[in-house]
């Protein structure tokens, strides 16, 4: 079966190279498009809308936003009136959120499985045009009604990592977004996702399971590596000691990392970045390097393999090579 | 600068080329500012395939002078287009 190539964009650019990206993605074969939501960047949603209005094909969703910055009944909304501007066309990306985000703007983040569960009961009921009394852990609304009719399933995503949140994705989602790049937590996901799956009677092919990983494709493998540096970085420093540990990641090196983020030392954080973090963490490389991890990922049981940040060095540049010489090899 | 003149100077078999080698320069350019009127143009002609007329080009042409004229003339270094370069280097 043919693999679909995603691709993720942070808004942190203006809505009309985000546009252009996405017109230039749809050229090149990609099936979807994954936009970050962050509330130092752009709106999500309006990126989307932009997005949505200069691209014919392409499927696009939030990648991933969360519940507890906007109410569930308002994500929604967002995402039932871009699936009129793109009938078809939209998806629901949802995670529990980042808590160093959320903390920044003041917002708790308590019961993660619960919210993120519930959201999901909310959505599909008003996507279906029921009234909807629900009372939750988290959430309770008390008769939520859209005033317009959805015509279409829009499918929703699960942004998870770990085992229990893989294993609720797996039950009640349609897709999963998996967070990350290295086959052996690529193969842990599909089997704690399979355990769900499992668990309400789905078979694999019922659920769209997403590698979405940092990427960087160039020609010049050097040049590949250089451009992974920075988002390398912040990943070995957001990553718990267990998750080091499995790849082999030396602490003392992570803790070096940390400490030149936490100044705003650049330099000194990426130039830490070693090829071991690299390779546990990003698909790097030139075009046949990126085929063959790529295709690693695809036999352990990926339906999508989601092309992220920072793509390459040059972002154009990167999406036309992975579209003449990357997707043309997971046609079949 | 008369941009469509720098236009007429490429053949035009190779518009389709200098469109996509624009285009990169101006989302690669670090200089984003560009009214919201000429970016919606450019991204139109991205959408109707305009973007390799003549009158697409030139738009192109121009927005990638702005935003980073090093990397435009590079572009058009690298595609034999020494002839425009030079027009646009000497202003």
């Amino acid at each position: 079966m043919a693999l679909k190539f995603g691709i993720e964009f942070v808004p942190k650019d203006p809505y009309w190279k985000l546009a252009a990206y996405a017109m230039i993605a749809e050229n090149q074969g990609f099936s979807n498009l994954w936009v970050t939501d962050h509330y130092g960047n752009r709106n999500v949603y309006i990126s989307l809308a932009a997005a949505a209005m200069y691209t014919n094909k392409i499927t696009f969703g939030t990648g991933v936003t969360n519940p507890w910055m906007i109410n569930p009944v308002i994500t929604a909304q967002a995402i039932a009136t871009l699936n009129e501007l793109a009938p078809g066309r939209v998806v629901l990306g949802i995670g529990a959120g980042d808590k160093t985000t959320l903390e920044a703007v003041g917002v708790e983040m308590g019961k993660p499985m619960a919210a993120v569960s519930e959201t999901i009961t909310l959505f599909r009921k008003l996507i279906a045009g029921e009234t909807v009394a629900f009372q939750g852990e988290v959430f309770k609304t008390a008769g939520a009604k859209f005033n317009f009719k959805i015509k279409n399933k829009i499918p929703v995503y699960v942004g998870a990592q770990g085992p229990k949140m893989l294993e609720m994705a797996g039950k009640i989602g349609d897709g999963i977004l998996v967070n990350a790049s290295h086959p052996s937590d690529i193969a842990f996901a599909v089997k704690m996702a399979g355990e769900g799956m499992k668990q309400v009677g789905k078979k694999p092919e019922d659920v769209d399971i997403a590698a979405y990983t940092s990427f960087s494709v160039n020609e010049d493998p050097k040049k590949a590596a250089k451009a992974a540096a920075p988002v390398v970085a912040f990943i070995v420093a957001g990553s718990p000691a267990p998750v080091l540990e499995k790849h082999n990641i030396n602490p003392a090196k992570a803790d070096e990392i940390r400490a030149a983020l936490k100044v705003g030392d650049f330099p000194k954080a990426i130039g830490a970045v070693t090829p071991d973090m690299i390779n546990a963490f990003s698909i790097c490389g030139t075009p046949e390097i990126c085929i063959e991890k790529i295709a690693a990922l695809k036999k352990l049981g990926i339906g999508q393999f989601v092309v992220g940040s920072p793509v390459g060095q040059n972002v154009k540049q990167s999406i036309d090579l992975i579209g003449q010489k990357i997707i043309p090899q997971f046609q079949n | 600068m008369d941009y469509a003149k720098f236009v007429e100077m490429v053949p035009q078999d190779k518009w389709g080329l200098l469109s996509e080698r624009l285009i990169g320069v101006i989302l690669g350019a670090k200089n984003d500012k560009i009214p919201n009127s000429v970016a919606n143009t450019i991204l139109m002609d991205m959408k109707n395939g305009t973007a390799s007329t003549k009158k697409g080009l030139t738009n192109l042409m121009e927005v990638a002078v702005v935003l980073d004229v090093e990397n435009t003339i590079i572009s058009l270094g690298e595609l034999k287009m020494l002839n425009v370069a030079a027009e646009i280097i000497q202003g």
